[in-house]
């Protein structure tokens, strides 16, 4: 690995990853990251171009055929890992796992309504989609919001 | 092995709740009113509803439409438990008893989990307003 430190009078610290972003050792470089900044950041990926989100940029992340997508306000991106291990990575940063195939930024829910099936729909605060929590996954959810 | 652990400990739970409802009709009426062969027919009935209930903690299908799942179940089950202990003369008979009961009984149910769902919705909206 090739290390270029550049001496620059900015504000924010600036850090370029030039290589294979999916590669394992980008990845363990981005939890290094995470761990010595305090606040964990996320790869997300649309076009070919990679991307990095602050958690508290992303609104909820969900498998949609088999792939797991970030919805952020900026639109969707494509996140490399998998949910399981988004939800043990995210939990500190407000993520619950709402379903067998969401997790939703706790910050970024407006309110929730019980449902008739005994499910539970959740609104995201300045959008028109709704997402269920299902009935498995309500327990934990309620523990979560009420700390 | 995960699936049939959690079966048994539903059947077996289910058997509990049979028991202790025979030990109160034992106690409020008698033990003349139950006798051995029909302990031997409410215990697994008790198992098998305990069973069917694993259904209702499924997320697959609308909770309703459990309810109506387990309503059907346990009404058969109870109806088989009652025409093998011969409590009424006809199947006819043994149906007219049971069934407005069960109606009032599920209907109970389905409202009571509703009610509780809203008083969860309640309780999660109220926090999040807290966060917000």
């Amino acid at each position: 690995m090739k290390l270029n430190l550049i001496h620059a009078v900015q504000n924010e610290v600036e850090v370029t990853i030039k290589g294979d972003t999916g590669s394992e050792e980008v990845q363990r470089l981005l939890s290094l990251l995470r761990e010595d900044a305090g606040q964990g950041m996320v790869l997300l990926e649309r076009e070919d171009e990679r991307f990095l989100f602050h958690p508290n940029e992303i609104l909820y992340l969900e498998v949609i055929d088999g792939k797991t997508m970030a919805a952020t306000s900026q639109g969707q991106y494509e996140v490399k890992e998998k949910l399981y291990q988004l939800a043990a990575s995210l939990k500190r940063d407000g993520f619950i796992q709402i379903n067998k195939s969401t997790l939703v930024n706790i910050h970024f829910v407006k309110s929730i309504s019980a449902e008739f099936s005994g499910n539970y729909t959740a609104k995201i605060k300045g959008r028109s989609e709704t997402l269920t929590i299902s009935r498995s996954y309500f327990k934990a959810f309620k523990q979560f919001v009420r700390g | 092995m995960k699936t049939l652990t959690r079966l048994l400990t539903f059947g077996f739970v289910g058997s509990g709740i049979g028991a202790c409802v025979m030990a109160l009709i034992i106690l409020i009426n008698g033990s003349k009113q139950i006798d051995a062969t029909e302990l031997f027919y409410w215990v697994p009935a008790s198992f098998l509803m305990g069973a069917v209930t694993m259904i209702l903690y499924t997320d697959r299908l609308h909770f309703l439409l459990l309810t109506a799942i387990h309503f059907v179940s346990c009404f058969g089950i109870v109806f088989a438990a009652v025409s093998l202990c011969g409590y009424m003369d006809t199947p006819v008979a043994s149906l007219r008893a049971m069934m407005p009961e069960f109606l009032i009984i599920y209907a109970g149910i389905y409202l009571a989990v509703f009610t509780v769902s809203k008083l969860n919705e309640r309780a999660v909206n109220k926090a999040l307003e807290k966060q917000s």
